[in-house]
């Protein structure tokens, strides 16, 4: 009896905690360059910045990594153009951001499949910024300044509109889990993961149970 | 002469027969603890993404080399990896998420698609098997991984991968048996301690990181688990012929699986002096045989690796291929010579605090907190994510209650360890080899390259330890209320791997 109430009272406490944490919100990535912060692109006052990447399921915002060098970050707009020259996603920020790494809000969260296309930075103020990047050899991968292939490519980073809990992610956290992996793995490999972790639970409990008792 | 090739030809018949009845003698609950540890890894080994466990890139390297050559890498100056896994690594974007924790890998389809035409296009599978910092090792865990290597239905390096890493797990549900023999022998009236023991281990999220990936230290664990098993075994019931081929055999594994092992020899050697010892009242003769079948058992296959090692393969360095030459040479890359004042200070102040008359000053921190428990609360992926702070700071709190309970629970067992104390002092001279050896290479890999060395899993061979541990934390409560303490501290590990593994899908998913 002292058992079963013990393990009884463990098990709530860890089922709380759980769901206590697959609750708690937070901004999320929608996906990444995997450019790292090691050089700068300089911009002149006015220039538009293109390069090719992948445009995410659920990209609400565009992160860049901006320095204004002592001024504010200036107004940037960015579209996001399909293989097929489609614009597929836009967004817009006012001036008046701290440099560093800026959020660029899309008008609506891309609710698209992930495409490869070309994202475009616009930028117009009285000063040029700098734009933080790895240095890459100039070609098809790199950032284009006013069409001229740049020995950088800039860090773009997306996130998912808004905050959201895990148990939001969950449907794209099936998809991500299968990514990268073996062909063999798929949207059922997380749920069937948590089944399996559930049984050796299941299996430990009535051990110990067993055991102890 | 017929008789003889009849013998022969049962052989596997009886082997297969002996074995059944080996493990049909393993209590239900050991074997469950076995299946709940192999799934347990096995499920974080999808959890964790390609080449994400520490050093699996250069595992995953030897094992192919040795999988596609039939030897071991000749450790020359060429390329580590083999075109097929360069390919791999980039396309995973391996090397900027690694120490990157704001990174993740693959989130996309067309990224994953790219990977996968990628490897479609059939890159070669064999590189020049150039010196990476797992090619100097003994080729055994390499040589069991090329079985799941060539029996992939595909030869797609994922797939192999997957494969491989079951491996991986399979070893880590064998070390949990392997404890929970150990606690079974080392507390034999004491039911529950066994499963306990056995479970705080499988759920221990450090080791099933380890056991999630193609590396290594996962024969090393269940070698040593496996070694103290039988010498413990053979302490109790004396030493037979089969107890000596046991203990000979877990003692060849663990020599042929990593060299770390070999900081375990000396104390190993003891423990067979004593037991031979011990074994002499019931006939010196049958004393000696078992001594030396245990010695040529744990001896004759790392004799045979050491010919091969020179006389075939030409990597030179017999036993150690070089390996332990360049982890225990008195210079440095720059020449700087590192004297024994300094690799002693660096072994004592790896562990506690520096004293007054250390000149030597190697750390800013307390090695014991912020190396070795906080190592096994969890320093995960290759050293670069962690649980928020305040974990550890309340786990600290934790382990000191721990230790207090622990030293208790000896105290109320003293009088059924007392008989075991002599080879406890074996297990003690075994325990500071390991301790002696990580200090002696970590001081010169510290002095080398300015980067510290140790990580909580160079422990693991003394995982028996951890076990027996939790248990005398149990067992620092009166008998009627240790049981159901036992379960909870189990709950508890089950609630660290549980959360440990929310955070590693963060890491890489969210």
């Amino acid at each position: 009896m002292r058992l079963r109430v013990a393990l009884a009272a463990a098990l709530l406490c860890v089922i709380g905690l759980f769901v206590l944490e697959m609750s708690g919100a937070a901004p999320r990535s929608a996906g990444t360059n995997h450019v790292p912060p090691l050089t700068t692109l300089l911009t002149p006052k006015q220039a538009k910045v293109c390069q090719s990447d992948i445009l995410p399921a659920g990209a609400g915002r565009v992160k860049l990594l901006v320095g204004a060098y002592g001024h504010r970050v200036p107004a940037l707009a960015i579209g996001f153009r399909g293989p097929d020259g489609k614009l597929l996603s836009s967004g817009r920020l006012p001036a008046g951001a701290p440099q560093g790494f800026v959020l660029v809000p899309l008008r609506h969260p891309y609710r698209g499949a992930d495409t490869s296309g070309t994202l475009c930075l616009s930028v117009d103020s009285p000063y040029g910024i700098g734009l933080g990047g790895e240095p890459i050899a100039p070609g098809p991968t790199s950032a284009q300044l006013n069409g001229k292939p740049e020995p950088t490519a800039i860090i773009i980073d997306y996130l998912r509109p808004g905050r959201e809990t895990w148990w939001q992610l969950l449907p794209t956290l099936t998809q991500r889990f299968a990514y990268g992996k073996a062909a063999f793995f798929g949207t059922w490999t997380l749920p069937v993961a948590a089944l399996l972790l559930l049984g050796a639970w299941i299996a430990a409990i009535r051990l110990l149970w067993r055991e102890a008792s | 002469m017929r008789r003889r090739i009849r013998g022969a030809a049962l052989l596997p018949k009886r082997t297969a027969r002996a074995t059944v009845q080996t493990l049909k003698r393993i209590p239900t609950a050991g074997r469950v603890c076995f299946v709940i540890a192999f799934v347990n890894a096995a499920i974080w080994g999808v959890v964790v993404p390609p080449f994400q466990v520490p050093d699996e890139v250069v595992h995953f390297a030897y094992a192919q080399y040795l999988a596609q050559t039939g030897k071991p890498p000749p450790q020359g100056p060429g390329a580590q990896y083999s075109p097929e896994e360069e390919v791999a690594i980039a396309q995973l974007q391996v090397l900027p998420v690694i120490g990157h924790p704001e990174e993740r890998g693959v989130l996309t389809a067309p990224e994953s698609e790219a990977v996968h035409t990628a490897l479609a296009a059939k890159p070669e599978p064999l590189g020049p098997g150039g010196s990476t910092a797992a090619s100097n090792q003994p080729p055994l865990y390499y040589a069991l991984e090329a079985i799941p290597y060539w029996l992939s239905p595909s030869h797609d390096l994922l797939t192999r991968l997957a494969l491989m890493r079951l491996l991986s797990a399979l070893l880590a549900g064998f070390t949990v048996l392997a404890v929970f023999l150990f606690m079974r022998e080392l507390m034999p009236r004491t039911r529950w301690a066994w499963s306990v023991g056995a479970l705080v281990v499988a759920f221990q999220p450090t080791f099933d990181f380890i056991a999630a990936g193609v590396n290594g230290d996962n024969l090393l664990f269940f070698a040593s688990a496996s070694t103290f098993l039988a010498l413990l075994r053979a302490y109790r019931h004396g030493l037979t012929l089969k107890r000596g081929v046991a203990i000979g055999l877990a003692v060849a594994i663990g020599t042929l699986a990593k060299l770390t092992f070999i900081a375990l020899l000396p104390g190993i050697a003891l423990a067979i002096a004593l037991l031979a010892w011990r074994a002499l009242p019931s006939g010196r003769r049958k004393a000696l045989l078992a001594l030396g079948t245990t010695v040529t058992v744990a001896a004759l296959p790392v004799a045979l690796y050491a010919v091969l090692n020179v006389a075939v393969w030409h990597r030179g360095g017999g036993l150690t291929a070089g390996g332990l030459a360049g982890a225990t040479s008195s210079n440095l890359a720059s020449g700087q010579v590192v004297t024994m004042r300094e690799s002693l200070d660096y072994i004592w102040q790896l562990y506690l605090p520096r004293l007054w008359f250390m000149h030597h000053a190697f750390f800013t921190t307390n090695q014991l907190a912020g190396t070795w428990l906080d190592g096994m609360i969890g320093h995960f992926g290759w050293l670069d994510y962690t649980f928020p702070v305040w974990v550890y700071k309340y786990a600290e709190y934790v382990a000191i209650g721990f230790v207090v309970l622990a030293l208790a629970g000896l105290f109320r067992l003293r009088r059924a360890i007392r008989p075991l104390l002599p080879l406890s002092v074996c297990f003690l001279v075994m325990a500071v080899g390991l301790l002696a050896s990580i200090g002696y290479a970590g001081v010169r890999y510290q002095l080398n390259t300015g980067e510290q060395f140790a990580q909580a899993r160079y422990l693991f061979p003394l995982l028996v330890f951890y076990a027996t541990f939790i248990v005398l934390v149990a067992r620092a409560l009166p008998r009627r209320w240790a049981a159901t303490f036992g379960a909870l501290l189990v709950v508890l590990a089950m609630a660290h791997g549980l959360f440990a593994e929310t955070l590693t899908i963060s890491r890489y998913y969210g």
